[in-house]
């Protein structure tokens, strides 16, 4: 039969946004048009990116395969998404670029604007609009931190979507998947587990479990050490830094090798000694049982929280690089007895279901994702202890509010330490940031009422509020570190930032003098009590002035106009900040000098 | 007197209790709305669930933030507001224990007043009980038929409380509801220990 091709009218435009998958070990972009999926290739024509990055002899950066096409990588950077869970603004990677030190955000960034590019040449006209997908069980640090990222390279974020969430979007829509699944996704730095219920046309993700630090590179560690004790009978903790990764890289080929075979023969070096060996994939499997089992046992937790039976459960969807292993496959064959998909390919999925997403964000759908938080959210309470103020696995956005008080006759002030995790007392859980509400009549203990608000957006960005409810005196705290820029004031400004500038470059460096203006101004707002106590009026006046006009310029599009005006502003804020220095030291050998009838001293 | 609210788009008047202008179908600034007037359910502690969450989802695909995307900043924060309300709303009504709790304070009862001195001495005995049988439970059919009895002493205590809140009898309903959220963690320590 013949069926009749029906062209879709051209006449109306469909708005475009990419699919952005940030892995640990590779990454890819994709987009939907209008009757197709295009994955996005570099100039080697290869749809993995690696996350690779190095810094060659001319101070430029290489990224992804371009870093394999040099004669020397072995100071390449590897799995940067990893070191987000730590604390992703330390400055602590160098660089021969400027000399400067790098965070794992600057890092990422310089990915993220490899993957631009890439895109851009791809594409007719270019698209900043991207969804961009996390790992389910990253926190809020590591959450706003990829966003950043991805913002600073000039990606406009639509939505950040949970990886399990965005592959059972693609299963979903591609495959017409409808009723309760598991979604296993092991990367190459993460492994997250999800149920979501999917039913005429509304994925609801039920539950989130996961190890954000548990991933194929772990499989690959454990492997090359029983590969060299076996082979070499040496241990693997005494080999150089340098050579364990060599080690490393070798036998994460061999796994890659012992997804399609049985039984392979290679070439082995350590310490500059070659074996020609023969590696069974048992000896793999043995090496990373353990593991194999942690990720089994945190799917088995989940399905207990959760209202459902196994019995409910249609299937296992496998997703992440990592998940191509057999011993995985019958893993979960054994201890779950439910069939296993996958049928699209486990390393493109994510991007693609953040393509599909997006796509029906930005044109409309019928379609709904419902997503939730993976870990509960609270703050701290007396003896240090957490108080849940919104529970894992409760559906996003929410808007949840308790009330504290006092412990203390007089109190004027309440510092709040906001914390994320499941443990009892806050120090065994993520501290995401401390605020202080002061300004509180003084009372008596218990008599103050303090709302803090917790609103979590559909993002899975989290703003608190804490409010003094006798007189309605508010402080904000989005999750960020030291002076950074919220995530949310961030966002609004990329999108001015797209509007107006004339190409990427330009774009990127009217992004970055935005950011920077409003760090500044906020470091200056931070010790505006010092500041007016030490300085004298005219100092005053002069600061205030010029974080006037630079609030003002930060709305308006002009690079060079910030920069100057942050020239200005640090010249004004010389004198304070030698005050502050000589004063600290004065203090230190015990006497206060008085500033109060310092004229200018310059 | 009923305030009159306006439309924050049109500036035409509204009822106050629509997610949407009634005029010019823009999203609504958020209001103060009863989980069970968001869903539009009797209030009654015995609701069909299949029905809630039909009415949930339903909701949510008309007013969950991604729907806004390309919408004003206003708007979208308008959307976030309520789609989280709803998030909110269904939770107090898809648990039992919630449920009762959130329509004995929609009925003017005031939950605080006993609960921090419950000494129903019949109720806890028979949770020391159950818990007891609990922990002595080893064998898998035991743990099974233990399972059952509960969920059996769930389902009855439902059926108590929604006859107690039918007839008013909101002390009692409280009381009840007490109760269930104990048989509530027994239920969970089971599954949790299997």
């Amino acid at each position: 039969m013949n069926l009749i091709n029906i062209t879709e009218p051209q006449n109306k435009k469909s708005y475009l946004c990419i699919g952005v998958d940030f892995g640990t070990t590779n990454s890819v972009c994709s987009i939907k048009l209008q009757n197709s999926i295009k994955y996005f290739k570099d100039k080697y024509n290869k749809t993995l990116i690696p996350s690779v990055i190095l810094t060659n002899d001319n101070k430029k950066f290489l990224v992804g395969n371009e870093v394999f096409e040099q004669i020397d990588y072995s100071e390449a950077v590897y799995s940067i998404k990893r070191n987000f869970l730590d604390n992703p603004d330390k400055k602590n990677f160098s660089s021969k670029k400027k000399n400067k030190k790098l965070s794992p955000v600057d890092i990422a960034k310089e990915i993220f604007v490899h993957l631009k590019e890439i895109c851009d040449s791809n594409l007719d006209d270019k698209v900043a609009d991207c969804v961009l997908t996390v790992p389910a069980y990253y926190d809020e640090k590591a959450r706003s931190a990829i966003m950043r990222s991805a913002l600073l390279a000039g990606f406009n974020v639509k939505r950040l979507i949970n990886e399990p969430t965005a592959a059972a979007f693609a299963y979903g829509l591609e495959t017409g998947k409808r009723g309760n699944y598991f979604v296993y996704d092991l990367g190459g730095g993460t492994f997250d587990v999800s149920i979501l219920k999917i039913k005429d046309g509304i994925f609801k993700v039920i539950g989130t479990g996961g190890d954000s630090s548990l991933g194929g590179d772990d499989f690959d560690e454990l492997f090359a050490r029983n590969l060299v004790k076996k082979n070499f009978n040496i241990s693997f903790d005494d080999l150089e830094k340098q050579e364990k990764k060599k080690v490393i890289k070798q036998c994460k080929l061999f796994k890659e090798d012992l997804f399609i075979a049985q039984k392979i023969t290679r070439d082995f070096f350590v310490k500059n000694t070659k074996k020609n060996i023969e590696i069974d994939i048992d000896i793999l499997n043995s090496s990373i049982e353990p593991l194999l089992d942690q990720t089994i046992e945190i799917a088995k937790k989940l399905l207990l929280d959760s209202d459902f039976l196994l019995d409910d459960i249609n299937g296992f969807i496998l997703v992440g690089g990592s998940s191509r292993l057999a011993a995985i496959k019958e893993k979960i064959k054994k201890n779950f007895d439910v069939k296993i998909f996958d049928d699209i390919n486990p390393d493109l999925v994510v991007s693609l279901g953040a393509a599909l997403h997006g796509y029906e964000l930005l044109n409309g759908s019928e379609n709904l994702l419902l997503d939730v938080t993976p870990l509960s959210l609270g703050i701290e309470t007396m003896g240090g202890l957490m108080e849940k103020i919104i529970s894992r696995n409760t559906s996003i956005p929410v808007i949840q509010e308790q009330t504290f008080t006092t412990h203390e006759n007089g109190q004027t002030s309440i510092k709040i330490n906001v914390l994320q995790g499941e443990r009892e007392t806050s120090e065994n859980n993520r501290s995401l940031g401390k605020f202080i509400l002061d300004g509180l009549e003084p009372k008596p203990a218990g008599i103050p009422r303090v709302k803090v608000r917790f609103s979590l957006d559909a993002d899975g960005i989290l703003l608190v509020t804490a409010i003094d409810d006798s007189i309605g005196k508010e402080n904000n705290l989005v999750v960020k570190t030291n002076h950074n820029i919220n995530i949310l004031e961030m966002k609004s400004m990329i999108e001015s930032s797209i509007k107006n500038a004339k190409d990427d470059m330009a774009q990127r460096m009217l992004i970055e003098s935005k950011v920077k203006a409003k760090n500044l101004i906020n470091e200056i707002l931070g010790v505006k009590k010092e500041l007016n106590s030490i300085s004298s009026k005219d100092d005053i006046d002069k600061i205030n002035n010029l974080i006037d006009k630079l609030n003002k310029e930060i709305e308006m599009n002009d690079a060079d106009k910030i920069n100057n005006i942050i020239e200005e502003l640090n010249n004004s804020t010389k004198n304070f900040a030698q005050k502050r220095i000589d004063k600290s030291f004065s203090k230190l050998v015990g006497k206060d000098l008085d500033f109060s009838n310092d004229k200018d001293l310059v | 007197m009923e305030k009159v609210i306006f439309c924050w788009h049109c500036k035409k008047s509204t009822d106050g209790l629509s997610f949407f202008c009634q005029s010019c179908n823009k999203i609504q600034k958020p209001f103060k709305i009863e989980a069970y007037d968001i869903f539009e359910l009797n209030q009654e502690f015995a609701i069909d669930k299949n029905t809630l969450e039909e009415k949930y989802l339903n909701l949510q695909a008309k007013l969950h933030p991604d729907k806004f995307i390309n919408f004003s900043e206003i708007e979208k924060d308008y959307a976030t507001s309520h789609s989280s309300n709803i998030n909110d709303a269904y939770n107090n009504l898809v648990n039992d224990v919630k449920r009762s709790q959130t329509l004995l304070k929609a009925l003017g009862y005031n939950l605080d007043k006993e609960d921090k001195s419950f000494d129903d001495k019949n109720i806890l005995n028979e949770i020391m009980e159950l818990q007891n049988e609990c922990m002595l439970a080893e064998r898998n059919h035991e743990k099974v038929k233990i399972k059952k009895k509960i969920l059996d002493f769930i389902d009855k205590t439902n059926k108590k409380i929604d006859t107690l809140i039918k007839s008013k009898s909101l002390d009692d309903a409280h009381t009840l509801t007490i109760k269930l959220s104990y048989l509530e963690k027994i239920r969970q320590n089971l599954s949790n220990n299997n």
